[in-house]
């Protein structure tokens, strides 16, 4: 436990100590200094034992993390399924998914926000000038999922731990978000399907400005 | 308030009037600008909200505890200011800093060549203005206006310019060095010491140096050779570590909750911010969708907003939790392994979709395998197990409350709860007998035993011849002598006698020292070594007591400290008394493993043990020696008679200034306790305490 320098230079006061001894002669023989003449400094044979406790290793949960870059990989390749996508939009595609890799390894939540928004922005893009719809709802999907995996294992590092016992919670967690974007997904996708062809474009203006000012009402009350 | 209402008032009609429109039954048509508006406005909400993530806050909230670890206890000099303050004699009025620092090192150096060069305050304090106190020229200049900085070559100065560190911090780190090294390097005055060397302890000064340099063949030539003071290792410059300023900022708590709760108590509710974003990002989504009309990219969006909706829709469960611990071994020894099991019950009729379970590891023991958390989902009735080992140490362990995060589904809004659940226990240190004998004073009671004293009488070890008395007995005489020359002499052996003896535990809030923060701290040692000094003295057949100064309850709450008294176990032996002894050791509540949160009143504590103390009782007193008080009761209790040896155990370290200051300021301590006569001998971290015995009985000579 001590540093090498500190065990040295407690080998010293021997050398100083009998010198004092023979000023106070009227001490009886039992009262020299102590002779700490400690020859064996590397002797070790300590009280303390080695075995350490546990270091509690504060980093993503690594069923989560697997979890999050297998989706955030998925919805990357998702924008290869977009007819007419450029091989550039699926690169920087990948280059987001890495990014959210880069994120987990670290521990560093914004480089996955930043990584799951790259990978969406490319979504968008691909999505922008096609009227195909199925893998962009697959690959936003996915990319939620990653997003949201990845960030639940962070968390749950931070909270408990990489050795923890965490995999129920963690399979609750994948879960409930998978049904959520799936039911999500499919309601959006019927909506299209069966109601789509006559609608109005000002009803689907009129929609978003009732999310937006919902979103922002109830957003509000949460802060 | 009524903003966000009427906004929510008027975002609900849109919903209406668009669904009355897609639907059919409302005839409602916007222009093509109207719609590119609201396009634009979404985009806009949705990046204001992105900024919103940013200032999020991250932390794993109340699970920031590490109830793994031991409590954390710091290490002596800790602040640089106290560990100078401990030279300093008297501030006499206000002083700058720079100033400050100035004369509590000209006062350490006086101190410690007073101390270990043999000089008057007034010869020290010349070598300081002269400047050949050290070999350090930095130092010296430091400290003396009259002595010049050393020139510094050119790339010392280039060196110096990049790491950016002032040059006072520099001198103040090697003066310290310095100040460490003064007594150990064997450079310009050890002849002044050695030369006051009685004849009688040459042979040790000259076995001491033949260690020494045994040792330096082996170690680090760089900390006490001549040359090295520019390259000796320099203690880095803290002047007040970040943890006393601010209540621990970097190191997390070692205890879930300082309070003892029955049942679950709430501890706060949080909201974690875990999605914040998502519908922003959906709206951008669902606007670039309506501008560029890509119905794609518009139920990307939608896919989004779904999500926003789960965040909001849950609250969190209330949990019903039972937790139910079990130990592998209720009654271990110190260092054994304990498994612990914990069963958590999910006794209420609601499904706990995110549970996270942190267990209250009491702050004295440590987990060294397995993991004390869990994260888990319970259906209700259901239960699920956890198990971990903790080593065990001395004393009495209970578990705090544990810690229970409940999140709802979507992990949005967090409530923490501690749920109590009492678990104790009972660790007694082991009294197994030291190896070598203990170092006791060579006073003793007047009862039969085996301690040898330095009086004549009967015994066995051969003390001295002197004239017959008519009195003496005949198996004395020393009947060679008579046929030799016809006189009557008599043989004096050495008296053999029991010792009584108090064992006196230094748990003062400031003997909890450790030289790092997990380590055993010298309370610890203390009290380790007090059961394995009474188990040997007990075989010896001496007479062992226990005593303690220090603060007996841990709590705030005074009813802790009312109930209990200041240790105190009477001299004697016997099985019996051995128990009792142990008993103590492990449960009393002054040698708590936990460190104090107050000082207590040990003066008074002083005065009682003392008026308990008998004659001719010694008192072996376990102490680091840490501050003033340390050495002071030492010498009061030897004032009153009472033959007073000291076991230090060490807990100095040297990584700061502060830290070999405070170091320097030990040796100071223990240097002048052996002045006064007190034997203190000295015990390192790395050490047991038979290596210790050992050594000291080689030392000298040792009790037969």
């Amino acid at each position: 436990m001590t540093s090498t320098p500190q065990t040295e230079t407690h080998t010293e006061p021997a050398r100083s100590a009998p010198a004092t001894a023979g000023n106070d002669g009227a001490t009886s023989t039992g009262e020299h200094p102590p002779a700490d003449d400690q020859t064996e400094t590397g002797s070790g044979a300590g009280t303390d034992d080695d075995a350490g406790p546990v270091s509690l290793t504060r980093n993503p949960t690594v069923f989560s993390s697997c979890c999050a870059f297998g989706a955030a990989v998925v919805a990357a390749t998702t924008t290869l399924f977009v007819p007419g996508t450029d091989p550039a939009v699926f690169g920087v595609a990948v280059l987001g998914a890495l990014t959210l890799g880069v994120g987990l390894l670290r521990g560093r939540p914004q480089v996955i926000d930043i990584g799951a928004l790259v990978i969406f922005a490319t979504l968008i893009l691909a999505g922008i000038e096609t009227p195909a719809v199925e893998p962009l709802i697959a690959g936003t999907v996915a990319t939620v999922l990653a997003w949201d995996i990845g960030h639940s294992g962070l968390d749950l590092g931070a909270q408990l731990g990489r050795e923890s016992r965490t995999i129920r919670l963690e399979i609750v967690q994948l879960g409930s978000s998978l049904l959520v974007g799936l039911l999500a997904g499919t309601i959006g996708y019927g909506v299209y399907v069966f109601g789509a062809s006559g609608q109005p474009t000002a009803a689907v203006a009129l929609l978003l400005l009732a999310a937006a000012l919902i979103t922002v009402g109830l957003g509000a009350n949460r802060s | 308030m009524n903003r966000r209402r009427t906004v929510l008032l008027l975002g609900l009609l849109a919903l209406a009037v668009g669904i009355a429109v897609s639907v059919g039954v409302l005839e409602f048509t916007l222009t093509e600008t109207a719609i590119l508006g609201v396009g634009l406005l979404a985009v806009l909400i949705g990046l204001r909200a992105l900024g919103l993530r940013r200032g999020l806050e991250r932390s794993p909230g109340s699970a920031r505890a590490e109830p793994e670890r031991r409590a954390a206890v710091p290490a002596p000099g800790e602040s640089f200011s106290q560990s100078l303050a401990a030279f300093q004699r008297v501030t006499d009025g206000y002083a700058v800093q720079g100033r400050r620092t100035v004369d509590g090192l000209r006062a350490a150096v006086v101190a410690v060549c007073t101390r270990f060069r043999g000089d008057s305050v007034a010869e020290a304090t010349e070598r300081i203005e002269r400047g050949n106190w050290t070999d350090d020229r930095i130092a010296a200049a430091f400290l003396s206006e009259s002595v010049e900085v050393p020139s510094r070559s050119i790339l010392d100065r280039v060196r110096a310019a990049v790491d950016r560190e002032p040059s006072f911090q520099r001198s103040v780190r090697h003066t310290v060095a310095a100040i460490a090294a003064v007594g150990y390097d064997g450079t310009s005055d050890s002849g002044s010491a050695g030369d006051k060397d009685g004849s009688g302890t040459q042979g040790d000064a000259k076995r001491n140096r033949g260690a020494e340099d045994r040792s330096d063949s082996n170690a680090r030539p760089t900390s006490n050779s001549d040359d090295g003071t520019t390259e000796r290792s320099l203690p880095a410059y803290v002047y007040q570590p970040r943890s006393a300023t601010s209540t621990d900022s970097d190191d997390p708590p070692r205890r879930t909750t300082d309070h003892t709760i029955d049942g679950i108590s709430t501890l706060r509710t949080r909201q974690t911010g875990y999605w914040t974003g998502i519908g922003a990002v959906a709206l951008l989504a669902v606007g670039i969708g309506t501008l560029a009309e890509a119905p794609g990219v518009i139920l990307a969006g939608v896919v989004g907003i779904g999500y926003a909706g789960f965040a909001r829709a849950f609250d969190p469960p209330e949990p019903e939790l039972a937790i139910e611990r079990t130990l592998s071994d209720d009654d271990p020894d110190p260092g054994d392994e304990v498994e612990v099991r914990v069963t958590l019950t999910n006794t209420s009729s609601r499904f706990v979709p995110d549970l996270r379970f942190v267990d209250g590891v009491p702050p004295g023991l440590a987990v060294t395998d397995g993991s004390s958390r869990l994260g888990t989902a319970l259906r209700p009735g259901e239960s699920v197990g956890l198990e971990y080992t903790v080593t065990v140490q001395r004393g009495k362990h209970e578990f705090d409350p544990a810690l229970v995060l409940v999140r709802d589904l979507s992990r949005s809004t967090e409530h923490e709860y501690v749920v109590g659940a009492e678990t104790t226990v009972v660790c007694e240190p082991e009294l197994r007998p030291v190896a070598a004998p203990v170092p006791l004073r060579t006073t003793a009671a007047s009862f039969a035993g085996r301690l040898t004293t330095t009086e004549g009488g009967t015994g066995t070890t051969f003390h001295s011849v002197r004239e017959y008395r008519p009195t003496d007995p005949l198996s004395r005489i020393d009947w060679n002598r008579r046929a030799k020359s016809g006189e009557l002499a008599t043989l004096s052996f050495h008296e053999e006698r029991a010792a009584r003896v108090v064992v006196l535990v230094d748990a003062r809030r400031r003997s909890f020292l450790a030289p790092e923060p997990d380590a055993a701290h010298a309370v610890d040692r203390s009290v380790a070594a007090a059961g394995r000094i009474a188990a040997s003295l007990l075989a010896e057949g001496d007479t062992v007591g226990l005593a303690g100064i220090g603060p007996v309850g841990r709590d705030e709450t005074a009813s802790a400290a009312s109930v209990s008294e200041p240790c105190w176990l009477a001299p004697a032996s016997g099985r019996d008394h051995e128990i009792r002894f142990q008993e103590l050791l492990a449960t009393h509540p002054q040698f708590e493993t936990m460190p104090p949160t107050e000082e207590s009143r040990w003066l008074s504590q002083l005065r009682t043990i003392r008026r308990r103390l008998s004659a001719e009782t010694q008192i072996l007193l376990l102490s680091p020696l840490c501050d003033s008080m340390a050495p002071t009761i030492a010498r009061r209790l030897d004032a009153r008679g009472h033959a007073v040896t000291v076991v230090s155990p060490d807990p100095t370290t040297d990584r700061t200034i502060g830290h070999q200051l405070a170091a320097t300021a030990r040796r100071v301590r223990r240097f002048d306790l052996q002045q006064a006569g007190i034997p203190v001998i000295d015990w390192q971290s790395t050490d047991s305490i038979d290596e210790v015995f050992a050594r000291h009985a080689a030392g000298r000579g040792g009790r037969q």
